[in-house]
C-alpha cells in the first residue's frame, strides 16, 4: 500500500519538480526531489539528472560535485545520453571544455536512442559555439537546435543564435532572434516554457532594444516580461528589466513613468548595489527633467546607501554604479566624484574580465572602454579619457547604441571641446525626439555656440557654474581649484564675454539664451 | 398660413425670452460660482498647507502659494500642466497614488522625506473622479523637533546607561525615587533595592538638608574602597518648593588612585621608594620649625657612595640601582622610627636625626652607618663592596636654616672623600674657606694660561749608566697672583675637571718645544719630556698641534717625549691619536708606571717606547724587597719589550747606583737635580758640554 503511494507519488514528484525547476522554482523543485537517488529504477536516471539541473542553476561546480557522488550511473542509452549532457553543460558552464567536449561525444554516440536527442545534441553544440566565441550562426547544428520541438530549447536556441549574429556585429539579426526567443512566452504551447531562458533572453533584449531606441523590440520585451511568471530566483533579470523599462519610458519623454518604474525596480532590489542603482537612475532623470533639487536628494540617499555597498570584489553591475556616481556628482561635488572614481580601480575585476574576455560582443568592450573613460575624465586624466571614449564610441555607433553614443559624444565634446562631437551626439539623441536629452543636446549645441570660442571646457563649465549661482568658495570646492584660481577664471570669462564685472556677465548670459 | 406664421412668431418670441431668461441665469450662475470660487481660493491661501487641484485628466487647476513654495515653481507655471510633466516627488510621483485613490476613494495619507535637506512633508490625497484635491503640509519643523527628542532620548539612554556614575532622585523625605546608571554594577549596587530607601547610603542626611534648603552641593564620600563625588541640586516645583533632589554621583576611584600615585611620584625616590628632594625639603622645614620651638637640635648626615660611578660604568646600571636599594635598605633598617632618610638624587643620601643631643651622639650613628654599608652586598649573585662618605652638620650650630645645614653636610662629606672616603667628617668653618679658595681657583686657572701666569721648570734627566745629561722632563706650576707659586697636585685635578687642562697643555707644548730649541743648541741630542693629561689624548687634532709645534721650533720628533698617566679613561678611544703620535716619531711614555690600572695589558696594545717607574718603588728599592721585586721585574718587562725605562724620584747616591745596576736606562731625581728654571738648566747644559760627559767619554774611548 505505502509502495504503492510511495510510487505513485515519486513519479507526480518527478513531474511536478519538473514544472518546478521550468518555472524558476527552485527550492521546490529540489525539495520534491529530495533523496531521488534512492527512488525506483524506472524513475531515478530521469531525477537525478533533473536534480543536477536544479541544483546547477545555481552553481555550477555543486552540480559537478552532485553528479560525480551518483552511485548509480544509468544504466539505459537514454539514460547514459541525458546523464552525459548534463555533465557536459556542467563542465561548460565552469569553462572546462575539454572535459564537456568528452561528455558530449559520449552523448553524441547515443543520441539515436533518445527521441529528439539529434536536436538536444545540436543545441548543446551552439552552446558550445558560442561558448567558444565561434561565431557563425548559419552552422547546420544552429538550424537544428531551433528546430526542437521542445519550445524551451528553440527559445534558447535562439537566444543563443542571437548571441552569435553579434558575434558578426550583425546587430540587426541579433535582435531579430532574441525578439523571437521572447516570443515564446506569450506563443500557446504544450508545456510550460523554461522561465530562466525567457527571463534572460526579455533582460538581454530590453537592454539592447533601449540603447537602439527600438520602439517595436522594447514593446515585444514589455509583452514578454507581463507574461513571464517572474519568481525571486530570477531577481536579477527582474531588476534589470524593470530598470530598462524605466529609461525606456524616459528616453520617450515620459520621464515622470520613468521615476514610478525606478522605483518598481528598487522594489524589486536584493541587494544595496542595485538599491543604490535605482537612486542613481532617479538622480539622472530629475536632473535631465531640470528637478536639481530632487536630483540632489536621490544622489543624498545613494550616497548614504553607499557605505552598504562592499567594493573590493564585485561584479560589473558595481563598477557601473561606480561611473554613474562619479558622472553624477561631477557637476556638483568633485571632491565626492573623485573619490567614487577613484574606488572604481579598486573594484575587484577577477569577476569581470572572465566575462569581458568571454563576450565575443564588441559592445561589451565598449561599455567598459566607456566607463574607464568617464573615471579617467572625472579623474582628470584627459588623454586616457578621450582614447578611451574614442574607442567606447567607435563600437557604440557601428552597433547603433544611440543612448551610450549619446553619452560618449557629450562627454568627448566636453573633453576635447570640438564642436563636431556635439553634432554628433545631437544625432545620436534625435533617435530619442522626445527625450530631453535630444533637446538637450540641441540646446547645448546653441549654447556653445553663444559662447566665446576661446573659453576653455574649464572655463565654460565654470561659466555656466557662475550663472547658476555659484560663488568663488563653492566653485573652489566644486572643481577643485583654489579661490585664486577661480576668481582668476571669471576675470577671464569677463574679458572673453566683454564685460566688466559678474553682475554683467549674469546678464550678457541672459541676452545670449545661455542663462 | 397667417396663424401658422403668427404661431412661429410667438414661439420665436417665447423663445428669445426664455433664451434670455436662461441666459441671464447662467449669467447669474457663473457670477455666483466664481465667487464661490475665489471664496474658495482666498480660504486655502489662508490655510497653512500647500494645496493644489487636478481635474479628470491630471491636470492642475489651481494652486496656492504654499504649494508653488514647495513644488518650487510659479503658478502660471503649473496650472494647465499634466502632473506627469511637472517631474516631482510632490508632482509626477502621486499620480499612481492618485489613480489608485480615485478607485479606491480615501488614499492614506503618508510623509515623504528629503532627508538631504532635512525635509519632510505630509501628503494628503483627496481624490474624486471630476476633482482631485492634494495638500502638501511641512511638517519639517516637527520632525525635526521629533528627532531632535528622539536623539536626545537615545542619548540621555546611553549616558544614563553607561555613564561611569549614578543619577538618582530623592524625594523630599531624601528616600530614593529613581536610580540609574552604569556604575551601579561596580558599586555592587541594584536601582530596585534602593528606591524608597534612604539616600544615605550616598550623601550625609546633614548635606542634603542643605540641599532641601535651596543651595545645590557638591561633596565626595567613599564606599567600600570606591569613592564617588556627589552633585546634587534641589528639585523646585512651580512655587519654587523644594519637593527634592536630583544627585549624580561619578565615581572617582581612578581619580583618587591617580591623585594617590601622583603625590607618591612627587614626593618618593622611584627606584628606592626614599622621600624625593622635594619630600625632603619639607621634612627639613617641619625639623627646622620643631627644632626651633623645642629649642632641641637636630643632624644632618650627607651620604655619598664611593666611587659609585665605576660600579655603573662596569656592572652596568641595573646592578647600580641594585646596589642603590640595597644601601636605602640598610640606612633604614639602622636609624631609629623618627628619623629621616632621604635620596635627593644620583648616589647621596641624607639622614634626617632630629633631636640629637650632641656631636658625639651623631658621630656614633654615623659609625654605625658607615659599618652597615661597608657590610659586603650581594647583587645578582656577585659580591659588591660599597662604602661611603659621610659628612655631618647640625642645626642650629653649623646653619640656622635648613638648607644651610644641608650644604655644610655637603661641604663635610666632600672633606670626608678627599680624605679617602669610607669615613665622615663633621663639618667645621675651616671646611668652608677651602671651599671657597676652590671656586676662585677655578675660575682665575681658566684665564691662567693668557695672564701668562703659567711658569715652566725643567728637571734633568741622565743616563743612569754614565750620568750624562740626556734630557730633561718639563714641569708646569702656577704662580698664584695672591697666593704665590701653586704645585700641579693643586691645579691639575681641578684643570681637568674644568677642562682648562687642554689649554695649559697646549701652552706647555709650545713652551717646552721653544725651550728644546734652545737647550739643543748647546746639546744638540738633548730631549725634553710634557706630561699630556689622557683628556688630550682625546682631541683629535692633537697630532697636528704637535707636529706644528715641532716644525715650528725646527726641532725633530725623537726630542719629544709625551708623559701619559695610567688612568682608568686611557681605554681604546685615545688609541687613535696615540697611533698618530707614534707614527709621527713622538716618544711616548707610561708614566707613574705600576700605580694605575691593569698596567700589563697597556703594554701589549699601546703603541709606547719609554716606561717611567713610579716613584713609591723607587723609594723602596734599597731596604724593601717587594719594592726591589717590581723595579726588578718593570725593568725585565721593559727590556723584553724595547722600551726605554726611565726611574723617576731618586733621591739618594744609594738608589742610584742599586737603579743603575739593575738595569735601569735614565733616571730623574733630586739626586741628578730638582726642577729649575731654563737658565739654570741652560748653564747646566753648558757646563756638561765640557766636563762630565767629555770626560767619561773619553776614559770610556781610552779604555776600549
Amino acid at each position: 500500500m505505502s509502495n504503492t503511494t510511495g510510487c505513485v507519488s515519486v513519479a507526480d514528484s518527478l513531474r511536478n519538480a519538473r514544472v518546478a525547476l521550468r518555472s524558476a522554482l527552485y527550492d521546490a523543485a529540489l525539495e520534491l526531489l529530495d533523496h531521488c537517488e534512492d527512488w525506483p529504477s524506472d524513475v531515478v536516471e530521469d531525477a537525478v539528472v533533473l536534480k543536477a539541473e536544479a541544483i546547477g542553476r545555481r552553481d555550477a561546480v555543486a552540480a559537478l560535485s552532485y553528479l560525480a557522488s551518483v552511485n548509480d550511473v544509468p544504466s539505459s542509452p537514454a539514460g547514459r545520453f541525458n546523464f552525459a549532457i548534463q555533465l557536459g553543460k556542467a563542465h561548460a558552464a565552469v569553462r572546462n571544455f575539454t572535459r564537456a567536449e568528452t561528455r558530449y561525444a559520449e552523448a553524441r554516440a547515443l543520441m539515436g536512442a533518445v527521441p529528439d536527442g539529434v536536436h538536444t545534441m545540436a543545441y548543446h553544440d551552439l552552446r558550445m559555439r558560442w561558448f567558444r566565441r565561434e561565431c557563425d550562426p548559419t552552422a547546420p547544428e544552429v538550424a537544428l537546435a531551433i528546430a526542437h520541438p521542445d519550445p524551451s530549447i528553440a527559445s534558447a536556441a535562439y537566444a543563443y543564435r542571437a548571441w552569435l549574429h553579434a558575434g558578426k556585429e550583425d546587430y540587426r539579426a541579433h535582435i531579430a532572434d532574441l525578439r523571437r526567443a521572447v516570443e515564446y512566452a506569450t506563443m500557446p504551447t504544450a508545456e510550460p516554457v523554461d522561465v530562466a531562458t525567457l527571463a534572460a533572453s526579455t533582460h538581454a533584449l530590453t537592454q539592447v532594444a533601449f540603447e537602439t531606441a527600438d520602439g517595436e523590440a522594447m514593446a515585444a520585451a514589455r509583452r514578454a516580461s507581463e507574461a513571464i511568471a517572474w519568481t525571486p530566483d530570477l531577481h536579477v533579470s527582474h531588476f534589470m528589466t524593470v530598470r530598462a523599462f524605466g529609461w525606456d519610458a524616459f528616453m520617450r519623454g515620459r520621464a515622470a513613468e520613468a521615476q514610478w518604474t525606478f522605483k518598481d525596480a528598487r522594489a524589486l532590489a536584493r541587494n544595496a548595489t542595485s538599491r543604490v542603482m535605482t537612486h542613481a537612475d532617479r538622480a539622472y532623470v530629475a536632473r535631465m527633467s531640470g528637478n536639481e533639487f530632487w536630483a540632489a536628494e536621490e544622489l543624498a540617499q545613494a550616497d548614504a546607501l553607499a557605505y552598504e555597498i562592499r567594493w573590493e570584489s564585485t561584479f560589473g553591475e558595481e563598477r557601473q554604479l561606480l561611473v554613474m556616481l562619479a558622472v553624477l556628482h561631477a557637476a556638483t561635488d568633485a571632491p565626492r566624484a573623485q573619490r567614487y572614481a577613484a574606488m572604481y580601480s579598486q573594484v575587484g575585476t577577477e569577476n569581470v574580465d572572465p566575462a569581458l574576455a568571454l563576450h565575443s560582443d564588441r559592445r561589451a568592450i565598449a561599455h567598459a572602454r566607456y566607463a574607464e573613460g568617464r573615471i579617467d575624465q572625472t579623474l582628470g586624466r584627459r588623454d586616457a579619457a578621450i582614447a578611451a571614449l574614442q574607442e567606447a564610441y567607435e563600437i557604440f555607433a557601428v552597433s547603433s547604441f544611440h543612448f551610450r553614443a549619446t553619452l560618449t559624444a557629450a562627454a568627448l565634446a566636453e573633453l576635447t571641446g570640438e564642436s563636431r562631437w556635439r553634432d554628433v551626439g545631437a544625432r545620436h539623441a534625435n533617435s530619442y525626439p522626445d527625450c530631453p536629452l535630444a533637446t538637450m543636446a540641441q540646446d547645448a549645441v546653441a549654447r556653445e555656440d553663444a559662447m566665446p570660442a576661446q573659453l576653455s571646457p574649464l572655463q565654460r563649465q565654470l561659466a555656466r557654474a557662475v550663472w547658476a549661482g555659484a560663488d568663488a568658495p563653492e566653485l573652489s570646492r566644486r572643481f577643485s581649484r583654489s579661490v585664486y584660481t577661480v576668481e582668476r577664471q571669471i576675470e577671464l570669462i569677463c574679458t572673453a564675454f566683454g564685460v566688466a564685472s559678474r553682475a554683467a556677465l549674469l546678464q550678457e548670459a541672459r541676452r545670449r539664451s545661455l542663462a | 398660413m397667417t396663424a401658422m406664421l403668427a404661431a412661429g412668431l410667438v414661439v420665436a418670441v417665447l423663445a428669445s425670452i426664455v433664451a434670455t431668461v436662461l441666459a441671464g441665469a447662467a449669467l447669474r450662475f457663473r457670477r455666483q460660482a466664481a465667487e464661490a470660487n475665489e471664496k474658495k481660493f482666498n480660504i486655502l491661501e489662508a490655510v497653512g498647507d500647500g494645496i493644489y487641484f487636478v481635474d479628470h485628466d491630471l491636470r492642475i487647476t489651481h494652486v496656492n502659494g504654499e504649494a508653488e513654495r514647495l513644488l518650487r515653481r510659479t503658478a502660471d507655471t503649473l496650472v494647465g500642466q499634466r502632473l506627469e510633466a511637472i517631474v516631482d516627488p510632490l508632482a509626477s510621483e502621486l499620480v499612481p497614488e492618485i489613480r489608485v485613490a480615485r478607485q479606491a476613494g480615501a488614499a492614506v495619507p503618508r510623509t515623504q522625506a528629503f532627508p538631504a535637506t532635512r525635509t519632510w512633508v505630509e501628503i494628503r490625497i483627496h481624490a474624486a473622479a471630476a476633482e482631485s484635491l492634494i495638500s502638501l503640509r511641512d511638517v519639517s519643523e516637527r520632525t525635526r523637533a521629533e528627532l531632535r527628542l528622539q536623539e536626545s532620548e537615545k542619548r540621555l539612554r546611553l549616558v544614563t546607561q553607561h555613564v561611569d556614575a549614578v543619577l538618582w532622585t530623592t524625594d523630599r523625605e531624601g528616600r530614593f525615587t529613581t536610580v540609574s546608571g552604569g556604575a551601579l554594577d561596580e558599586l555592587g549596587l541594584s536601582a530596585d533595592a534602593m528606591i524608597a530607601r534612604s539616600s544615605e547610603v550616598f550623601v550625609d542626611p546633614d548635606v542634603l538638608d542643605g540641599v532641601f534648603a535651596g543651595t545645590a552641593a557638591r561633596v565626595e564620600s567613599s564606599r567600600s574602597e570606591r569613592w564617588l563625588r556627589h552633585h546634587i541640586e534641589p528639585v523646585a516645583d512651580v512655587d519654587r518648593n523644594v519637593v527634592g533632589t536630583v544627585g549624580i554621583s561619578i565615581d572617582i576611584s581612578e581619580l583618587k588612585r591617580a591623585q594617590q600615585l601622583l603625590f607618591e611620584a612627587a614626593h618618593r625616590d622611584r627606584l628606592t621608594g626614599l622621600p624625593n628632594r622635594l619630600a625632603l625639603e619639607q621634612r627639613l622645614s617641619e625639623t627646622v620649625a620643631a627644632a626651633e620651638l623645642g629649642g632641641r637640635r637636630f643632624a644632618v648626615l650627607f651620604v655619598d657612595l664611593d666611587r659609585f660611578k665605576n660600579v655603573n660604568d662596569t656592572l652596568g646600571h641595573t646592578v647600580g640601582d641594585e646596589v642603590l636599594r640595597e644601601v636605602a635598605t640598610r640606612l633604614g633598617n639602622t636609624v631609629r622610627g623618627i628619623d629621616t632618610v632621604a635620596r635627593p638624587g644620583g648616589d647621596e643620601f641624607i639622614v634626617l636625626l632630629p633631636g640629637v643631643r650632641d656631636a658625639d651622639e651623631v658621630r656614633a650613628v654615623a659609625q654605625r652607618l658607615l659599618r652597615v654599608l661597608d657590610e659586603p652586598m650581594l647583587v645578582r649573585g656577585r659580591e659588591i663592596g660599597v662604602t661611603a662618605s659621610i659628612g655631618v652638620a647640625m642645626f642650629p650650630d653649623d646653619g640656622r636654616n635648613g638648607d644651610d645645614v644641608v650644604s655644610r653636610a655637603d661641604v663635610a662629606m666632600y672633606r670626608a672623600k678627599h680624605m679617602g672616603g669610607n669615613r665622615l667628617a663633621l663639618f667645621d668653618a675651616s671646611m668652608e674657606r677651602s671651599d671657597i679658595d676652590r671656586l676662585s681657583l677655578e675660575s682665575h686657572l681658566r684665564h691662567a694660561a693668557e695672564r701668562g701666569e703659567l711658569l715652566l721648570r725643567f728637571q734633568p734627566i741622565v743616563k743612569a749608566a754614565t750620568k750624562e745629561l740626556v734630557g730633561c722632563e718639563a714641569l708646569v706650576r702656577w704662580r698664584h697672583p695672591t697666593q704665590g707659586i701653586i704645585a700641579p697636585d693643586a691645579f691639575i685635578p681641578l684643570a681637568e675637571q674644568t677642562g682648562a687642562i687642554i689649554g695649559i697643555d697646549r701652552w706647555v707644548l709650545g713652551e717646552a718645544c721653544a725651550a728644546a730649541a734652545r737647550m739643543r743648541e748647546i746639546l744638540p741630542e738633548f730631549r725634553i719630556a710634557i706630561n699630556l693629561s689622557t683628556r688630550d689624548l682625546c682631541e683629535s687634532d692633537l697630532p697636528d698641534a704637535v707636529a706644528e709645534a715641532l716644525d715650528r721650533h725646527g726641532i725633530p720628533p725623537g726630542a719629544l717625549r709625551i708623559e701619559i698617566t695610567e688612568t682608568v679613561s686611557l681605554d681604546d678611544s685615545v688609541l687613535p691619536v696615540l697611533r698618530r703620535l707614534f707614527a709621527l716619531g713622538v716618544e711616548v711614555a707610561l708614566d707613574d708606571f705600576g700605580i694605575g690600572y691593569s698596567s700589563l695589558s697597556y703594554l701589549k696594545r699601546l703603541p709606547i717606547t719609554a716606561l717611567k717607574i713610579d716613584r713609591t718603588f723607587v723609594r723602596g728599592v734599597i731596604e724593601d724587597r717587594y719594592d726591589q721585586a717590581i723595579v726588578g721585574s718593570i725593568l725585565a718587562v721593559g727590556k723584553a719589550l724595547g722600551l726605554v725605562v726611565v726611574a723617576e724620584g731618586v733621591e739618594t747616591d744609594a738608589q742610584f747606583d742599586r737603579i743603575s745596576a739593575m738595569g735601569c736606562d735614565e733616571v730623574q731625581g733630586f739626586v741628578i737635580g730638582r726642577p729649575m728654571v731654563l737658565e739654570a738648566l741652560l748653564s747646566q747644559l753648558e757646563r756638561a758640554r765640557g766636563s762630565p760627559c767629555e770626560s767619561s767619554c773619553a776614559v770610556q774611548l781610552t779604555a776600549v
